[in-house]
């Protein structure tokens, strides 16, 4: 069930990881045309990188590994006249009134 | 199951990128929730950081999949999990581009072309896959309750996505 998800979150975390592995670079080069004073924190960037490419991986393996699993869908019943959601065995659409057939 | 359509993937997109525009413009306004916060603490920065922490990621992340709510409430579109998903990743991607789009410009006029570029290339690396991951964690909880009809998975997965673009907000605040 769950992997669709972590195969779409393992490429977005990859995404995200090689946003903290650059940012500490980026915005040192920011700094150079702001006149604030800031300083730059790597140390923090590059663990925050390390953090998301390991769940990036963690995604990647679960998506691997998992056994495609079954979702219990509820039956939905469309009125055939408006589509609208109407609940089973109703005789009469409560949206639109057409008297709905068995 | 229907088949995910290009007007689907459209209509997310578009309405994700129109609430990203919204959202650039009002942020200001939230800060209007958090003033009693300042007069009993008489702190500014815990105003910015409640901001930034707790409302933005409240009022966006329930405001981001506007597009999918209304494929779901006018189309009445029956698909499967996995293209709730795929929705909630486009709609997502709209509200990055379009944020990204309002930053850049307010940047050029303030500080020049040279600012805004780099300020564009760091949000597309940081802040377009951050609303990426969250939109798409609260779309496979709509999903889940459009195929399931419990509401349950919705309410879990839209608080893990506000809990993780808050604390994106609040490492982004501390770093």
């Amino acid at each position: 069930m769950y992997r669709n998800l972590t195969k779409t979150l393992g490429f977005l975390l990859a995404w995200f990881g090689a946003g903290w592995l650059a940012l500490p670079f980026i915005a040192e080069d920011m700094l150079r045309y702001v006149s604030e004073e800031g300083s730059v924190n790597f140390t923090a960037s590059f663990i925050l990188a390390g953090v998301s490419f390991l769940l990036s991986l963690l995604c990647f393996i679960h998506c691997i590994t998992a056994k495609p699993g079954e979702i219990q869908t509820q039956q939905v019943y469309r009125c055939p006249r408006c589509k609208n959601e109407i609940f089973p065995g109703t005789e009469y659409c409560p949206y639109c009134g057409d008297f709905i057939k068995k | 199951m229907e088949e995910l359509k290009k007007s689907h993937l459209l209509i997310s997109m578009g309405l994700g990128g129109l609430i990203g525009f919204l959202c650039a413009w009002v942020n200001t306004f939230y800060m209007i929730y958090t003033l009693p916060l300042f007069f009993v603490t008489g702190n500014f920065n815990i105003i910015m950081l409640v901001t930034a922490c707790i409302i933005a990621p409240f009022v966006e992340e329930l405001s981001k999949p506007i597009g999918v709510y209304l494929i779901k409430m006018e189309e009445k579109a029956l698909l499967s999990v996995k293209n709730w998903m795929i929705l909630g990743a486009f709609a997502g991607l709209g509200f990055g581009l379009m944020e990204n789009l309002m930053y850049t410009f307010n940047a050029y006029m303030v500080a020049g072309a040279e600012v805004a570029s780099l300020l564009l290339l760091l949000r597309t690396l940081l802040c377009i896959p951050l609303h990426m991951i969250a939109t798409t964690i609260s779309c496979f909880g709509f999903g889940l309750w459009a195929n399931t009809g419990k509401i349950k998975y919705f309410i879990v997965c839209i608080l893990i996505s506000m809990l993780i673009h808050g604390s994106y907000n609040f490492i982004a605040s501390i770093i």
